[in-house]
C-alpha cells in the first residue's frame, strides 16, 4: 500500500519534469529522457563506472581511517576524564570547521592526489565517530554498573560484555553521520583538487554545459550514498537485531 | 539455625546535593539472617531498605559497620550472593540463555557446563521455550523471571531481592509471588526480600523486618503455615491480627517520615 503511493509519487515527479522541461533550453534543464540518454552514453564509454570505482576507493580509504581513529579516540575520551579535557576543544573545533575551508591547507600539505583526498575525507568524518563513541561509553546506567558488581565481573569482562555492547547503538549512529559527511567531503575533494571520481565528473560536464550528463552524475552520487547507507542498515539489522528492539 | 548473614552496626549518610546537610539513610543497623530463612524488609519508600540490601551485597560501602557472610566480610564473597533488581537490568544484546549464564561466565565456567546450569534455572522459572529470545521480545513479568533465573544460576548462598515485583501488574505479581514461593520451598535458599507491600511480605516471609526512618522498628515472625498458596491464608485469624499489627507500625513509620518521599 505505502509502496504503491511511493511509486506513484516518483512517477508523477518524472511526468511533471518531462512536461515542464519539454519547452526549456536543455542547457538550463534537460528532460528526464535526455538524462537517461546521457546516462547510457556515460555507461557505454565506461566513464561512469570508472568514476564510481574511484569514488568508492577514495571513500573506503578515508572512511576506514576515520572510523579507526574515531573509535580509538572516542573510547579513550569516553573512558578517561583527563583525556576528555585534553581532546574536547580540538574535537569541537574540527567538528565545526567547514569542509571546504580545509582544502587549500590540505593541497599545500599533500598536493592534489589520492593522499590529499583521503586526508580530507578522514579529517571530516572522524569527529562524529569520536563524539558518539565517547558518549556511548559514558552513558552507562547505574543499574548496569550494579549488575556488573552483583555478578562480580572483572574490569575487562565488564568492558567487553557490558560497556562496549551498550555503546554500540551510539557508535552505529555516529558511523552513519560520519558516512554522510564523508560522502560530501569526497565530492568536494574530487571537485576542488584533481578532477576525478563522481565529483570530478559533475564538475567537468558542468564546465562544458552538458547539463544532462551533469545531472546523471549527480544522480549517481545520490544512488552511491543511498547504497552505502543501506549497506549499513543491513549490517545493523543482521548483526545487532536487538537495537531495533530497544528503540521501538 | 546458624546465622548466615550478620549486619553489624551499619550506618550510611549522604550529603544532600547543593547543601552541607546530612541525610541519614541507615542508622546503626544490626540484623542477623539465619541459614535457609526467608526475610522480608518491609517499609515505606525512602526508609533505607534498598540501601541496606545493597550494603548487604557490598554494592554500597557503609560509613560505619560491616556485613559478614558465612564468617567472611562481604567484600570477599565471590559468587555467593544472587541479586535481583527492581528494574531487572538484563543485557539487551544477550538472549535469555546468555543473560542467565552471566555470573557463571564471569567465573570462567566452560560453555557446556554453564549452558546446562543456566538451562536448569531457566526451567525453574518456566521459560525453557524462550531461551533464545532477546529481552525486548519478553513481557515485564517474563523479564523479571529471567532476572531471577540469572541470580539462581550461580547457586548462591543468599538471594537478595530488591522489590522485584514492584513494576509489574497485579495479576503478574500474584503469579510471580506464587512461583517464587514454590521455587523457595524447593531449594530453601536464604532470601532477603525488600518490599513495601504488607501482603506480599506476609505471603512470602518467615520473618518480617519493618523499617522506618533509617532504623529497624520491629522484627516479627510470620507463623502462618506453608505452603501458603494452597490454602486461603488470608482468612486465617492469625493473618488478620498480624496484618493489623504491621499496618499500625507502618503507619507510625510513614507519619514519622513526613509521608514519605
Amino acid at each position: 500500500m505505502s509502496f504503491r503511493v511511493q511509486f506513484l509519487s516518483i512517477f508523477v515527479f518524472f511526468a511533471l519534469w518531462q512536461i515542464g522541461a519539454r519547452n526549456l533550453n536543455p542547457i538550463l534543464m534537460p528532460t528526464p529522457w535526455l538524462v537517461v540518454q546521457a546516462f547510457g552514453d556515460l555507461l557505454s564509454r565506461g566513464v561512469l563506472q570508472e568514476a564510481f570505482m574511484t569514488s568508492l576507493q577514495d571513500l573506503a580509504y578515508g572512511y576506514f581511517l576515520a572510523v579507526v581513529t574515531g573509535l580509538v579516540l572516542g573510547i579513550v575520551v569516553g573512558r578517561f576524564v583527563t583525556a576528555e579535557r585534553i581532546f574536547s576543544p580540538f574535537i569541537t573545533f574540527f567538528m565545526a570547521t567547514p569542509t571546504i575551508a580545509l582544502v587549500p591547507l590540505i593541497i599545500i600539505w599533500f598536493g592534489f592526489g589520492l593522499t590529499a583526498r583521503v586526508f580530507l575525507i578522514a579529517i571530516v568524518a572522524t569527529w562524529p565517530v569520536t563524539i558518539n563513541s565517547a558518549m556511548g561509553i559514558k552513558v552507562l546506567s547505574r543499574l548496569l554498573r550494579e549488575v556488573g558488581w552483583a555478578f562480580r565481573l572483572s574490569e575487562p569482562q565488564f568492558i567487553r560484555w557490558v560497556a562496549l555492547p551498550n555503546a554500540v547503538p551510539y557508535i552505529l549512529a555516529g558511523l552513519r553521520v560520519a558516512l554522510g559527511r564523508a560522502v560530501v567531503a569526497m565530492i568536494v575533494a574530487q571537485m576542488t583538487m584533481e578532477l576525478t571520481g563522481l565529483g570530478g565528473l559533475v564538475m567537468i560536464y558542468g564546465n562544458a554545459f552538458k547539463t544532462a550528463h551533469l545531472i546523471a552524475g549527480v544522480f549517481t552520487s545520490a544512488v552511491f550514498a543511498v547504497f552505502l547507507s543501506s549497506v549499513m542498515d543491513i549490517i545493523r539489522d543482521r548483526f545487532f537485531p536487538w537495537i531495533k528492539g530497544i528503540s521501538a | 539455625m546458624n546465622v548466615l548473614i550478620k549486619v553489624e552496626g551499619v550506618s550510611k549518610a549522604y550529603i544532600k546535593y547543593g547543601t552541607d546537610q546530612e541525610h541519614v539513610v541507615l542508622r546503626d543497623i544490626n540484623l542477623e539472617v539465619a541459614d535457609g530463612e526467608f526475610v522480608c524488609l518491609l517499609g515505606p519508600s525512602g526508609c533505607g531498605k534498598t540501601t541496606l540490601l545493597k550494603v548487604m551485597d557490598g554494592m554500597i560501602e557503609p560509613d560505619r559497620g560491616r556485613v559478614i557472610l558465612a564468617g567472611k566480610p562481604i567484600s570477599e564473597a565471590l559468587g555467593e550472593v544472587g541479586f535481583v533488581f527492581q528494574d531487572v537490568g538484563l543485557l539487551s544484546w544477550r538472549n535469555v540463555l546468555q543473560n542467565v549464564w552471566l555470573g557463571l561466565e564471569a567465573r570462567g565456567v566452560p560453555k557446556a557446563e554453564r549452558t546446562r546450569l543456566a538451562m536448569e534455572s531457566i526451567k525453574l522459572v518456566g521459560l525453557e521455550q524462550f531461551s533464545n529470545y532477546f529481552p525486548y521480545q519478553l513481557s515485564g513479568g517474563m523479564q523479571q523471571r529471567v532476572g531471577l533465573a540469572r541470580a539462581l544460576s550461580i547457586a548462591p548462598k543468599v538471594l537478595l531481592m530488591d522489590e522485584p515485583f514492584g513494576s509489574v501488574d497485579a495479576m503478574t505479581r500474584n503469579t510471580l509471588q506464587k512461583e517464587l514461593s514454590r521455587i523457595w520451598e524447593g531449594n530453601r535458599v536464604t532470601v532477603v526480600f525488600v518490599t513495601h507491600d504488607v501482603n506480599e511480605a506476609m505471603f512470602l516471609a518467615d520473618r518480617i523486618v519493618v523499617m522506618g526512618q533509617a532504623q529497624i522498628l520491629r522484627s516479627v515472625d510470620v507463623k502462618l503455615p506453608r505452603p501458603r498458596w494452597k490454602t486461603d491464608t488470608r482468612s486465617d485469624k492469625r493473618y488478620i491480627e498480624l496484618w493489623t499489627d504491621l499496618i499500625s507500625v507502618l503507619d507510625g513509620a510513614h507519619a514519622g517520615m513526613g509521608g514519605g518521599r
